[in-house]
């Protein structure tokens, strides 16, 4: 997704700036996507969206020391819980996507099941789309107003001669990217096992912040991206996983879904005593239990196989390798002794109208 | 009200936000900034654009003042309306004179409206200039009088 350019010399600008343009950046991403919402056709529009809205609130966090009190307590969390709005409807179209990928090996007697189970979802993520798109429309350019107030508003200083010059925006990415690396060694350890949902829950968020720090400054700092694209890979690992937490949660309201639906289709056949069925047990027949007990199993072995990856990847050496490289590229930026970033998304939106004799 | 100093000259392609100073207008403008502290002895706020050109003059006048805060104001951006300006003012309050420091023609077609209401330059800024306004109330179309216009080489003068 093209976007805002950030300056070459943004290492070398004010913390406090290079904080604000990095969190403009990603603000100008998130409302470039905005009107991409209502064409129906634009299926990427809600996941640019999502990012966008990640990306700005991870570097709110990230640079917070550096924010001070521009962006109020509010408008963070209001941000939080938009971002929060969009999940159900794409949780439904990640799992919709790999459900319909699944019907080749399902047996014929499974595959009621799988249909009913893609039925419901498309039910939720239809009406959760459009209250969601309705939503965002009308909460987010509110709170875009205030963001750019408070993050095109700010103060820097200038000592006095003899008075040390202010921190460098590097040496500020260099601390937020020692701190998040930190808090994902952290929660990369405490992963308990395969079906601790909430710790690789925990890792991919902490993972992604990492790679939200590191991608705008990832041209100047040695190995970045490696680093990035290594992330990005992790991210997808445990993005999967997470995928089929939420699926299983969804197989388990189903079956009990089903379940209530069967009792009803029986206790109507009793209550018939051999007159004629009535359409709704007659449909019902057609018994959705074989096919989510087959999505589930598929699902459990994917589960297993991504986790396997997982361990393998990561979990080998304790993640040791890979801080390592975090850490060298967090001293590079500290130290400020690699070439000024280059712009982190191409190509450059069109600057501001310029103004002759400017 | 105070235009950057003498900038690089625009490239095709290149990011006109992060285009700096030249040695030249560097120098020009340290010696200028010495010349606005004899006829404005303190800044009690201090603003720029956040354009390259304008944040590196606003930190050699906050030098020529011995280290002041700089506040990068969006107003004054090239484009902005003359009343984007005015509201920062009114919103910023502040007890001593406000430098800001701009591009052209934004900064003379502000400072022409709020002179006469009418969004029109008639006060020539050259690179390294500056104005003074006053005013007693609200910052808004027509409620400000000219103080003094002062050349880059009268600033400068004034500075030796």
């Amino acid at each position: 997704m093209p976007g805002t350019a950030l300056p070459r010399d943004i290492l070398r600008r004010p913390a406090a700036e290079g904080a604000r343009l990095v969190a403009l950046a990603d603000l100008d991403q998130a409302g470039a996507a905005l009107p991409r919402l209502d064409d129906p056709a634009d299926a990427a529009a809600l996941h640019d969206f999502r990012v966008a809205v990640r990306r700005l609130r991870s570097t709110l966090r990230a640079y917070h020391a550096m924010m001070g009190d521009s962006i109020g307590r509010k408008t963070r969390r209001r941000l939080r819980d938009l971002g929060h709005r969009t999940n159900a409807g794409r949780d439904a179209e990640v799992h919709l996507a790999w459900l319909r990928a699944q019907a080749g090996q399902m047996a014929p007697r499974e595959r009621p099941g799988l249909q009913w189970l893609i039925e419901r979802l498309e039910a939720r993520r239809a009406s959760e789309l459009a209250e969601t798109v309705r939503e965002l429309r009308r909460a987010f350019p509110r709170i875009e107003r205030r963001l750019r107030r408070g993050l095109g508003e700010y103060r820097t200083r200038v000592p006095p001669p003899g008075e040390p010059a202010h921190k460098r925006f590097g040496a500020a990415a260099g601390t937020a990217l020692r701190a998040t690396a930190a808090a994902f060694g952290d929660a990369l350890a405490a992963i308990e096992g395969v079906d601790d949902a909430a710790g690789l829950h925990a890792a991919r968020i902490a993972g992604k912040r990492v790679r939200y720090v590191i991608e705008p400054v990832a041209a100047s700092v040695p190995g970045g991206a490696s680093l990035v694209r290594r992330l990005k890979s992790l991210q997808d690992l445990l993005g999967e996983t997470n995928d089929c937490h939420g699926l299983d949660r969804e197989i388990c309201e189903a079956v009990a879904a089903a379940g209530a639906a069967g009792a009803l289709r029986r206790h109507e056949i009793t209550l018939a005593r051999g007159d004629a069925v009535t359409g709704r047990a007659r449909r019902g027949r057609r018994d959705p239990s074989a096919g989510l007990l087959a999505v589930a199993r598929l699902l459990r072995d994917r589960r297993l196989a991504l986790f396997a990856r997982l361990e393998e990847e990561w979990l080998a050496d304790g993640g040791k390798g890979f801080a390592e490289e975090l850490e060298t590229a967090a001293a590079a930026l500290v130290r400020g002794r690699r070439a000024p970033a280059v712009p982190r998304h191409e190509p450059p939106l069109p600057a501001p109208p310029p103004a002759a004799g400017a | 009200m105070i235009r950057h100093a003498i900038a690089e000259e625009r490239q095709a392609g290149a990011d006109d936000d992060t285009r700096p100073l030249t040695e030249e207008g560097r120098e020009k403008m340290r010696e200028g900034a010495r010349g606005l502290r004899s006829v404005v002895p303190a800044i009690a706020v201090l603003a720029a654009s956040p354009l390259a050109r304008a944040r590196e003059t606003a930190e050699i006048v906050a030098r020529a003042y011995g280290g002041l805060d700089i506040e990068t104001v969006p107003a004054l951006r090239p484009g902005q309306r003359p009343a984007a300006l005015a509201e920062w003012l009114n919103r910023r309050q502040a007890s001593g004179p406000v430098a800001v420091v701009g591009h052209e023609p934004h900064l003379s077609t502000t400072v022409g409206w709020l002179l006469t209401g009418a969004a029109r330059s008639f006060v020539e800024l050259k690179k390294g200039a500056a104005c003074a306004l006053a005013c007693d109330e609200t910052w808004g179309a027509g409620t400000a009088v000219l103080r003094w216009a002062l050349k880059p080489g009268q600033l400068r003068a004034l500075g030796d």
